[in-house]
């Protein structure tokens, strides 16, 4: 799938509070894949990820989310272009001050010019999608973890956006819930044609759904390939984090 | 056999710092050590820091080795300890152990207390005013852009916030102010009454209330109220990436969330300000009334001379001043929340009292004003 990266990380080093969190990552993803970042907890892959969204700030030529560095987008592209985005956040995210529909309505609303009746509709048919439509008038507050994961990844596609990103969709998740919420993931990305980049270090998720894995240790990229070139090259950080999980 | 040139290894003895520098790695140690030694016991003091700053690299075994001197020297003169605040250096001494001691923070003997003082005014303009103007401007810009423009507003919002941060507010407002011109006017009446001066109740309750205590006691019930909630409001969302969320979804969380609060709190605040006035002299009035023999008619009459225009309008700007200290002050807290269970509780309580604060010193720099 070369010349499909729709999304290209060069040299990327980042620091918070002068720490090095992230040191010389490079990789790409391709259109219509499932990349997955992976590591251990405190690997920087949330980090990575907000260096992916323009959450923080990058040098201009270290990253390329279809073809823009979002850091540096000029304030008049901003909503054109995170509306071809949708992020699924690691707790969710969805604003506890609104009811779910009205959390999905709100992208609907800043982005589009489509009026109340047609965005209500839109709003259940993504619920409905993540068979959530029971949900429409509730609170966050009121839904357990995985209808919670649920609600938010139908917001994250309320836009039928190009690339889909999700930050640890299985954390929480007993794995019933989690094997389904990959299904579900997987069934949009197919149904909706998305890219799709997923921290997860979920070894039974990985197997599911990985196209690629891009593997990070303590800041930096060991690893880019497919789950079997992992397992088989000589990288034993890879090759030990797939055995130990088989141990399990 | 050591030979001189194979050591790529330096130890420095400087005001009760033996500070090492270059490699220590299993191939140095045993020279370093000698030459550590050496240092040690030539040394007078009760208790010397060995610091490991200067190092380029250091292996296991010398880690091991530094630990072991350390334990060696615990009982004995002078008392080693080993310090380094290099973060990979701290890393390796973890591995084989306890966590080491970072070196003392700046060297106190040697920096002058003005130095220190100017220092630290620099990290505070570094660390919060920096910060805090360039929010308060981006507030500033947003609530006058969003003034005008419609179709961005967030339906609903400002009624809610009117709601929360004026309406809900005006019992607690109305009630402390009626309270504060009791209480003043009581205090006063004594000394009125021995100077025979008592129809001086009026133009006193009145002029304190209007252009000093009812935009003062509002902004600080505000404060307390709002101020609170607002950066609690916003910690909490930047805790659960809420406005990491808004962010992805092209929404800017200060338009979305904080401009409907100062408009609130800018169309809100005078109102309160004004209830507060009333209340107050009302206060004032009762104990004319019951205290010093001035009835409520005699009051409002006397009041009509005292009450200046100028009083009014300046408290109602001073209410607007306060309104917008009070929203860019628990928004730029709550921006400032740190990961972790405690954050939200403290970025709260700091808001409070620097809102608070702000709000007495605005107060007095607009009094040096206005009466000059
Ligand atoms: N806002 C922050 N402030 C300070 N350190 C941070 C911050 N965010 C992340 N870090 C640090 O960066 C490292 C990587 O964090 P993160 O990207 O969240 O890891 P992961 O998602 O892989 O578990 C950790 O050591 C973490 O402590
Ligand atoms: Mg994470």
């Amino acid at each position: 799938m070369a010349g499909n990266e729709i999304i290209k990380v060069d040299r990327l080093t980042a620091r918070i509070d002068n720490q090095l969190i992230l040191s010389d990552v490079s990789f790409h993803a391709s259109a219509g894949d499932v990349t997955v970042i992976l590591g251990s907890s405190g690997s920087g892959k949330t980090t990575l990820l907000k260096h992916l969204l323009g959450l923080y700030p990058s040098d201009k030529n270290a990253i390329s989310v279809l073809g823009k560095n979002p850091w540096h987008l000029p304030q008049n592209e901003e909503k054109a272009f995170y509306s071809r985005l949708g992020v699924l956040y690691q707790n969710g995210a969805l604003l506890n001050s609104l009811t779910v529909g009205e959390n999905l309505a709100l992208p609907l609303q800043q982005h589009t010019d489509i009026k109340g009746g047609l965005i209500e509709k839109a709003v259940r048919l993504k619920l409905q999608m993540v068979n959530m439509q029971e949900a429409y008038n509730k609170y966050p507050s009121q839904l357990s973890g995985g209808m919670l994961k649920r609600a938010a990844l139908a917001r994250a596609i309320i836009m039928d956006p190009q690339v889909l990103f999700c930050d640890e969709p299985g954390a929480g998740l007993d794995p019933v819930s989690l094997s389904a919420l990959d299904e579900l993931i997987l069934h949009l990305q197919k149904l909706l044609g998305m890219t799709v980049v997923m921290v997860t270090h979920e070894v039974p998720s990985i197997m599911r759904t990985a196209d690629k894995i891009v593997f990070l240790r303590n800041g930096k990229l060991t690893f880019e390939g497919t789950v079997r070139e992992g397992i088989e090259s000589g990288n034993t950080y890879v090759r030990e984090f797939f055995d130990r999980a088989k141990g399990n | 056999m050591k030979s001189s040139e194979e050591i790529k290894f330096e130890a420095k003895l400087d005001a009760g710092v033996l500070e090492l520098k270059g490699r220590l790695t299993v191939r140095e140690i045993s020279a370093a050590l000698e030459l550590i030694g050496k240092k040690l016991a030539g040394y007078k003091d009760k208790s010397i820091n060995i610091d490991l700053d200067g190092l380029d690299y250091i292996d296991s075994t010398a880690v091991v080795a530094l630990r072991d001197l350390e334990d060696k020297y615990r009982d004995v003169t002078p008392v080693v300890r080993i310090v380094a605040s290099d973060e990979k250096i701290r890393k390796q001494f973890e591995v084989f152990g306890p966590e080491l001691d970072k070196p003392p923070a700046a060297d106190i003997e040697k920096t002058s207390f003005f130095e220190r003082l100017g220092a630290s005014v620099f990290d505070l303009f570094n660390e919060h005013i920096a910060g805090y103007l360039q929010l308060a401007a981006d507030i500033t810009y947003w609530s006058f852009t969003d003034t005008f423009r419609q179709g961005n507003r967030r339906k609903g919002e400002y009624v809610n916030q009117a709601v929360l941060i004026g309406v809900n507010a005006v019992l607690i407002v109305g009630a402390m102010s009626f309270i504060i011109g009791l209480v003043l006017a009581l205090q006063s009446a004594a000394q009125l009454r021995s100077f025979g001066a008592n129809i001086y109740i009026v133009d006193l309750t009145v002029i304190a209330m209007m252009s000093e205590m009812g935009p003062l006691i509002t902004a600080i019930m505000v404060a307390g109220r709002s101020g609170s909630s607002i950066a609690a409001e916003i910690a909490t969302m930047k805790v659960t990436s809420e406005t990491d969320a808004l962010r992805t979804m092209g929404l800017n969380p200060v338009r979305f969330v904080i401009v409907p609060k100062m408009h609130a709190a800018l169309t809100t605040l005078p109102f309160l300000t004004i209830i507060a006035d009333i209340m107050g002299i009302a206060g004032g009035m009762i104990i004319g009334a019951t205290a010093l023999g001035i009835s409520p008619q005699v009051f409002i009459h006397r009041m009509e001379e005292a009450v200046v225009m100028k009083d009014i309008v300046f408290g109602i700007i001073k209410s607007l001043v306060f309104a917008y200290i009070i929203v860019t002050t628990g928004s730029y807290f709550g921006f400032r929340v740190q990961r972790g269970a405690e954050g939200v509780g403290k970025v709260t309580t700091m808001a409070v009292v620097v809102a608070i604060s702000l709000v007495i010193v605005a107060d007095s720099v607009m009094g040096l004003i206005f009466y000059n």
